[in-house]
């Protein structure tokens, strides 16, 4: 188990945690990249400061951006354009190539309010890496969830297969996303399925996973284990808990800015292309 | 009337003889609907005279607490289902509570005797439930006995999805006689990832 803390950093108008990748954890299943917007009341004035990431194009990851409170605005060069709300997800297999805007709404903007977010990168095994590009905007609802304890504690399944419930969310190589809210003094058992690594991210609180305290923004990763994973609420509140992984990546990758190829051949295609206007314009 | 009546549609399937205005003024007069909160409690063990519940809206869970007082669920009814404890009017070991907000509809033992013999072929019809009944029974109590909590798993992920989805998970965990730790192995070993 490998305790990671992130760095802190500011966008957007709001305070984030880089969490992932870190030179001691790049990647956990298909994860390779994580930013936790913590959750903090944003004022009008300091989102006017900047409001959005701006046009920037993707290559060879999937970007999913979870907004567990507030609002979160998605424009894309394949002309989709859509707003999720509080417990819904932005998700966009970038494929060969799409650029986006991410940002907060013009109606979120005037009035502020609570916001607590988080983006994740997964990579694209080479096998997908020229699919073409797609948007899927899943709000709350269209999210499974199951109901855990007596207490009220809910799993959400955003991507992947908890149980007998499923995202709608396609996926190549096989991964899951899950939201844990724990209630206070409630226990989940998470027992990893085969060849599977898993990382669980504090959101809001803290949670204490196989009796160690892991902080809010922080995170613990699992190679695979045999064990089940146990995870304990030890305060009277409520405590938001991501949990992701999946099968280990296992290809070789190369990053550089907002692409991830195969090598830096790949990377050096992917901006020729960018400049050729191959991924088209948000309009 | 029938298409948009549950109540009324079960009680013909079980007396198809029985003219629809009878069974209408048999539901009217002898069942009582209510809207019930989750978790509520319909009837508990020691209790006599319980009664049979049909459910129009909403899931159903029948129990038994072991002498450490701990939960086991043996049954479970959802929509168009009928959940009771077949030995009313005698005291009940079982107890019977809402998992989900629902509607039922109920009777007591005598009423429902009564109706048996006023209509033609009731008798039959009502000999047929009790063996179904026995049936479901017996077949559960061959599933705790001779088969792994897995297996059991299994059989209610793969027969019965959309009962697996609506359970909480410590539900499914007393239904199958394991713990919550054991369940996650279970999902685990079993999971199509």
């Amino acid at each position: 188990m490998k305790r990671i803390k992130g760095q802190k950093g500011h966008l957007m108008g709001m305070d984030y945690v880089r969490v992932m990748p870190q030179p001691q954890l790049q990647t956990v299943g298909s994860f390779f990249f994580l930013d936790h917007f913590y959750e903090r009341e944003i004022t009008p004035k300091e989102l006017s400061d900047s409001r959005g990431t701006g046009a920037h194009p993707h290559r060879g990851i999937t970007t999913v951006t979870y907004v567990i409170k507030g609002e979160n605005e998605h424009k894309d060069s394949l002309g989709n354009r859509a707003i999720v709300t509080s417990g819904g997800m932005q998700w966009m297999k970038a494929g060969r190539g799409i650029i986006h805007d991410e940002g907060v709404p013009e109606s979120f903007l005037k009035r502020g309010g609570p916001m607590h977010m988080m983006q994740f990168w997964v990579l694209l095994g080479e096998n997908e890496r020229e699919d073409a590009a797609l948007y899927l905007p899943v709000p709350h609802d269209d999210i499974p969830q199951l109901e855990l304890d007596k207490a009220g504690s809910v799993l959400k399944v955003l991507i992947g297969e908890f149980c007998v419930s499923k995202s709608k969310v396609k996926t190549g190589k096989p991964h899951f996303l899950f939201h844990l809210s724990l209630q206070g003094k409630q226990v989940f058992y998470y027992t990893l399925p085969e060849n599977t690594e898993l990382a669980i991210l504090a959101a809001k609180g803290s949670v204490e996973v196989q009796n160690e305290e892991l902080t809010q923004s922080d995170l613990f990763a699992f190679g695979e284990v045999d064990e089940t994973i146990k995870l304990y609420n030890p305060s009277d509140e409520t405590v938001e808990i991501m949990l992701f992984g999946g099968e280990p990546f296992g290809e070789r990758f190369y990053s550089h800015g907002p692409f991830v190829m195969g090598d830096r051949e790949g990377i050096a295609t992917a901006y020729n292309d960018l400049y050729a206007g191959k991924y088209g314009e948000v309009l | 009337m029938l298409q948009n009546n549950q109540i009324l549609r079960y009680i013909h399937k079980l007396y198809p003889a029985a003219d629809i205005s009878l069974l209408q003024g048999f539901v009217e007069d002898n069942y009582k609907r209510e809207v019930l909160k989750k978790k509520t409690l319909l009837f508990s063990s020691g209790q006599s005279n319980t009664r049979h519940y049909f459910v129009e809206k909403g899931l159903l869970r029948l129990y038994i607490l072991d002498r450490n007082g701990r939960e086991f669920n043996l049954l479970f009814a959802k929509e168009g289902q009928v959940l009771g404890d077949l030995a009313t009017p005698q005291p009940t070991a079982y107890t019977l509570e809402t998992v989900e907000s629902s509607i039922v509809y109920s009777i007591d033992e005598k009423h429902l005797q009564e109706f048996s013999g006023m209509v033609s072929g009731a008798a039959n019809s009502s000999t047929d439930l009790i063996r179904r009944s026995y049936l479901f029974l017996q077949k559960r109590l061959v599933a705790i006995l001779s088969k792994t909590a897995e297996e059991n798993y299994l059989d209610l992920r793969d027969n019965h999805p959309d009962l697996i989805q609506r359970l909480p998970q410590y539900h499914i965990a007393s239904y199958l006689g394991v713990s919550a730790e054991f369940l996650s192995k279970i999902i685990a070993r079993t999971a199509k990832m």
